[in-house]
């Protein structure tokens, strides 16, 4: 009996003090020497052109900044003076000084500021190439071609014409008809709600955002509720057109002015896989038990992306 | 099956007609002692020099011209057995050899036959269970899967894992054969220890690349673990009581020399141990906690002599991992709330085999088999109140069930031919992960299910191989055919496959092979982590099967009688391996289709493998080196660039020694280092326009991303530890018993098993934290045998 309790004594003492081991941080943590300050600061890039049907012109975003090293404490800063230049092949198509931007800045001559409201020129099916020099920079491109417009031929919303596979309420649906709906091609599909108010005597309107559901499994929605697909994902292909589902259920018409407006974007290989990595960059957070994601980029010798696109505007009554 | 046989007869008849008649000498080999089959054992005649060696279950072979001969019968780590005789008719001659005890001694070169630079078969390593059970084990718990860790060629994953990556491969691309079944999940613990219970088991071999056609299925390995049969002569056990877990072996007869029988049990006991400081936390508590940790495994294998030409065996394998803990919370009106959490994962695998000698030359062994792995995860609240009880209940569960039939043949025509055949077929059925939810409530009641739904397929698969002795030279030549049906959709692959050696005058070996694999079932599992959660899925419609080639050039050669030396280069290329999708895992999107969340791409591996080993004498152990370069693409990870694999290890060394102190004292040790994994961690940040990503009607301008340079690119520092044990034997009368001290991880570094970023509070900096899990962890255990 004796013996036991002394084995048991030692058996105890034994693991109390692997707990107690377990419990002092430095015994198993090791800081480790990582030189983040070794990385050299690139160009980070995010240009998105796109070209507004049927006007043929349309926004141009461009926004500079410099990496850092993640003990830089300093904010990201932006990288004025930059040399902007489009080309398609050796012939300058484009080309501005970069000034510090916010979304509301405006484009002046032979400046690019980070948004431009209008411009036109450029062709599917061309190969334009992007081009920023800066001082301290390593100069950095990005080669890509314009893609297709989508050929709309019939626009329809089906009220409640979706019935979930795995349960639920049925949604309102949205088929768009295509002449060129293909496999290799990629798109974004967003859909806003434009409400019609009185005020006073006023006639105004408000757009928000409303979700798009995925009507299969390979769509994948982005933050702000709209839909990136590529054309094999469309379960429709066979007939030519997307199905997209609305999130919610049915709103009431409140006023008989009430439309949606669903955005369609012809988007580039490049745009979806960077969109796509960014979404998926944003859903994991820390979680260890997931794949890490690398933020997809297009741009040489820099991170972030150029694109070249088209956006369509459907209105749709309900 | 009989058409081909005589097909493959007439046709070797061809070729070896000498006009001389000839007879058939055949019969098993065994263990004097125990009757145990021996494997791999070598016949030979010393008169004509011609030989063989005997299968799996200890049968062989030899047909010789009308003469005289002088039959050697031998065995690594047994005494030699020499039978004089005239061959003037066929012959059934069974021979036991005895251990370690030599009958004669004889100046013969018998056992070169067995020897390393004899074998055609390159790439593959064999381990006697006595050496792994001298090796120095953490917490005293002998693995068989750590052992094979050490060997070139094989690298363990996260610190502690017995998980498997062999020339680059995945743990899912590694056929775990227990007595023939397959044998999905190989960890308990969390892949700390594995399912294998070293005293249960007879054989263990690798085979890493030059595949004889008789494997198929997987891309990466086949390990075969053969359980012991059970002495035929006498009863016998072992044990060991250790610090977390205890076992027991008994085997014996049940009717002498005719039939016997071997059980085995292992139990962890963590949960008693630690009950007394639970029941002292739960004391004065108001949340009373009981846990309920541990993991069991059983192996029971019963065998039946018929006559000499058929034998019956069943054996059979259950284990199990239980991870639960219970809370009851008292309340103030003196109800209680009941929360119930818990995991619990296990297999249960049997095979049900028949040994058929059909004649002198043609043995038959036919497999009845059946598989299963299963995950349960789940959780119960209920919730007392002066309203009522309410209860919700939420059970996930997933698995593989496999039930398979194997006719396989040897026939051995003559001494140059060694051809094996045979077909199978094999119907799984996986369970992809289902969620089943229960709410009862005073007003509301809920029981649904959601998840991916059952999927069925069935492999079929055919091969012949023959093993070609031509003087220096020795082939091995064979086809392995496979087809896969799963839901409707079919796949085939036809595999060739060869070996070669040829013999220096020197007796240095030249050997190459050359192999493709395909693989039609995947483990969905994280790079970073082996869970029991990980999911076997097959290939389907959308998810391609996963194929592989591999080229391997070598030499071997034995030195000093002693010592086998072997070098090895191999280029390994895959198509089609599987991955989560950047951001996918198992643990998101429980409801969505497994198809969805991963991607396939391609897979290379090259590198160097050099082993030196030495497997009996007082001093034994080995030294393996491995240099290596492992890599992967995907189109949807890393941007489409090729980045190297989480286990692209660039150095891996083994050295592994025992030694025989006296007849009392022993003492082992093992000494490992391996380039830190590879593994992404972020180093700088940058921002991009959210208009980038969305459309007009995006408020939020900025977004930061915090990134790499590239996927894996970062290295965790090195891995190494040293393990050492001492034991003391003692020989009572009727038993003996062995008293083992031990320690993993002696000098105690701190193996990363992963890494962090964490914030500095008084810079505001970020700082980089390797955690490691297994500091230095001695061990005490009592082990015997009688």
């Amino acid at each position: 009996m004796k013996k036991y309790s002394l084995l048991n004594t030692l058996l105890y003492s034994f693991i109390l003090s692997l707990i107690m081991m377990s419990c002092t941080e430095n015994a198993f943590i090791t800081v480790v020497d990582v030189d983040t300050a070794g990385h050299r600061s690139k160009l980070a890039v995010t240009a998105r052109f796109i070209k507004d049907s049927p006007s043929d012109k349309g926004p141009q975003y461009i926004y500079l900044t410099a990496s850092k090293g993640i003990n830089d404490l300093a904010d990201i800063k932006q990288v004025p003076n930059a040399e902007v230049s489009i080309r398609e092949g050796e012939q300058k198509v484009d080309e501005g000084i970069y000034v510090d931007s916010i979304p509301s800045l405006y484009f002046t001559e032979k400046k690019v500021s980070g948004y431009r409201m209008e411009w036109e020129g450029y062709q599917p099916g061309h190969t334009y190439t992007l081009k920023v020099k800066a001082e301290g920079f390593e100069p950095v491109s990005a080669t890509i071609v314009m893609p297709d417009k989508s050929v709309i031929n019939s626009v329809q919303y089906i009220s409640q014409g979706f019935t979930d596979p795995d349960g639920g309420e049925k949604l309102d649906e949205i088929v768009v008809g295509m002449d060129n709906l293909e496999k290799g091609k990629y798109y974004l599909a967003e859909l806003d709600y434009v409400q019609f108010y009185q005020n006073g005597t006023k006639l105004d309107s408000a757009v928000s955002s409303e979700y798009l559901q995925p009507e299969g499994p390979l769509y994948h929605r982005t933050t702000n509720g709209g839909l990136l697909f590529r054309g094999e994902d469309i379960l429709g292909l066979s007939n030519k057109e997307i199905r997209l589902a609305k999130g919610q259920g049915p709103i009431d018409v409140v006023h008989p002015n009430n439309y949606y407006q669903l955005h369609l974007y012809n988007i580039t290989k490049d745009q979806y896989a960077f969109i796509l990595s960014v979404e998926q960059y944003d859903n994991i957070g820390e979680n260890p038990f997931v794949e890490p994601v690398v933020v997809y980029s297009n741009i040489e010798n820099g991170f972030g992306i150029f694109s070249l696109e088209y956006h369509q505007t459907i209105k749709i009554k309900p | 099956m009989q058409k081909l046989h005589y097909l493959i007869l007439s046709l070797l008849l061809v070729t070896s007609l000498s006009g001389q008649k000839k007879y058939t000498i055949s019969g098993y080999l065994s263990d004097g002692d125990s009757g145990e089959k021996l494997i791999s054992a070598n016949v030979i005649d010393l008169n004509s020099e011609k030989g063989t060696t005997s299968n799996l279950y200890g049968f062989y072979s030899l047909t010789l011209p009308e003469d005289s001969v002088t039959l050697v019968f031998s065995y690594i780590g047994y005494g030699t057995v020499i039978k004089k005789l005239y061959l003037d008719k066929n012959i059934q001659l069974n021979v036991s050899l005895k251990g370690s005890i030599s009958l004669e001694t004889v100046e013969v070169n018998a056992e070169k036959i067995n020897k390393i630079e004899e074998q055609t078969q390159m790439s593959k390593v064999s381990l006697p269970v006595d050496q792994i059970k001298r090796l120095p084990a953490l917490l005293g718990e002998v693995d068989v899967l750590k052992a094979i860790q050490m060997l070139p060629g094989v690298q363990s994953g996260s610190e502690g894992q017995t998980g498997l990556y062999v020339r680059g491969g995945s743990p899912d691309q590694n056929l775990v054969l227990l007595d023939g079944v397959p044998v999905y999940n190989v960890s308990h613990v969390f892949g700390i220890f594995s399912v294998f219970n070293a005293d249960a088991i007879r054989n263990i071999s690798l085979t890493k690349g030059g595949f004889p056609a008789r494997y198929g299925g997987r891309l990466s390995s086949v390990l075969e673990i053969n359980m012991k049969e059970g002495n035929m002569k006498k009863i016998r056990g072992e044990g060991s009581l250790g610090l977390i877990s205890s076992k027991l072996t008994l085997e014996g007869p049940i009717i002498k020399d005719k039939s016997s029988f071997i059980i085995s049990g292992r139990r962890t006991y963590l949960d008693v141990v630690a009950s007394p400081f639970v029941a002292l936390a739960n004391r004065k508590a108001i949340d009373k906690i009981k846990p309920r940790i541990y993991f069991y495994d059983l192996n029971a294998k019963v065998n039946y002599k018929l006559n000499d030409r058929h034998r019956l065996y069943l054996s059979a394998y259950n284990g199990s991992d239980v991870l639960n803990i219970g809370i009851r919370h008292s309340n103030v009106d003196k109800t209680e709330d009941l929360f119930q959490s818990g995991l619990d994962w296990g297999n249960l695998i049997s095979a049900l085999r028949w040994n058929y000698k059909i004649n002198n030359r043609l043995f038959s062994n036919v497999t009845a088999t059946y598989s299963k792995y299963k995950l349960n995860t789940g959780s119960t609240i209920e919730e007392q109140s002066s309203q009522g009880t309410s209860k919700f209940a939420a059970l996930y569960i997933s698995g593989i069930e496999d039930y398979g039939l194997k006719w396989d043949f040897d026939f051995i025509p003559a001494p140059a031919h060694y051809i094996k055949y045979g077909v199978s077929a094999t119907r799984h059925i996986y369970s992809p992960g289902a969620l089943s939810i229960k709410l009862e409530d005073t007003n509301f009641n809920l029981d649904t299910a959601i998840g991916s739904r059952d999927q069925f397929s069935t492999e079929y698969d055919a091969y012949i191989e023959d093993d070609i002795s031509l003087g220096p030279l020795k082939a091995n030549v064979g086809l392995h055919y496979s087809l896969f049906d799963v839901d409707g959709k079919q796949y085939q692959s036809l595999q060739p496959r060869i070996g070669l050696r040829y013999l220096l005058p020197d007796r240095t070996a030249l050997k190459a092979s050359f192999s493709t694999m395909t693989q039609y079932i995947n483990l969905l599992t994280s790079e970073a982590f082996s869970l029991p959660t990980d999911l076997w899925v097959p290939s389907t419609d959308k998810i391609k099967p996963q194929h592989s080639w591999q080229v391997a050039l070598g030499a071997a050669r034995t030195v000093l009688d002693e010592y086998e030396v072997s070098m090895e280069g191999y280029y390994k290329k895959m198509k089609n391996v599987i991955s989560y999708k950047p951001g996918a895992s198992f643990l998101l999107g429980i409801s969505d289709d497994w198809q969805d969340k991963v991607t396939q791409g391609k897979g290379e591996s090259y590198g160097l493998e050099f082993l030196i080993q030495k497997k009996f004498g007082n001093i034994n152990g080995l030294i393996g080196y491995t240099l290596s370069w492992n890599n992967r693409q995907f189109d949807l990870i890393n941007g489409g660039k090729t980045f190297p694999y989480r286990y692209d290890r660039r150095h891996d060394l083994s050295v592994v020694a025992n030694y025989k102190i006296n007849h009392r004292w022993s003492f082992s040790s093992a000494w490992i280092f391996g380039t830190g994994n590879a593994t992404t961690i972020p180093i700088f940040e940058y921002a991009i326009h959210n208009r980038a990503i969305n459309g007009p009607s995006n408020f939020q301008p900025f977004f930061n991303v915090r990134a790499a340079e590239d996927k894996n690119a970062f290295r965790l520092s090195n891995y190494h530890r040293l393990d050492m044990s001492f034991s003391f034997h003692t020989k009572h009368k009727k038993w003996e018993d062995t008293w083992v001290f031990g320690a993993y991880n002696t000098y105690w570094h701190k193996n990363p098993y992963f890494i962090f970023v964490d914030t500095d509070s008084d810079t505001g900096k970020k700082v980089f934290k390797e955690v490691s899990i297994l500091p230095v962890i001695p061990s005490i255990s009592y082990q015997f045998k009688f």
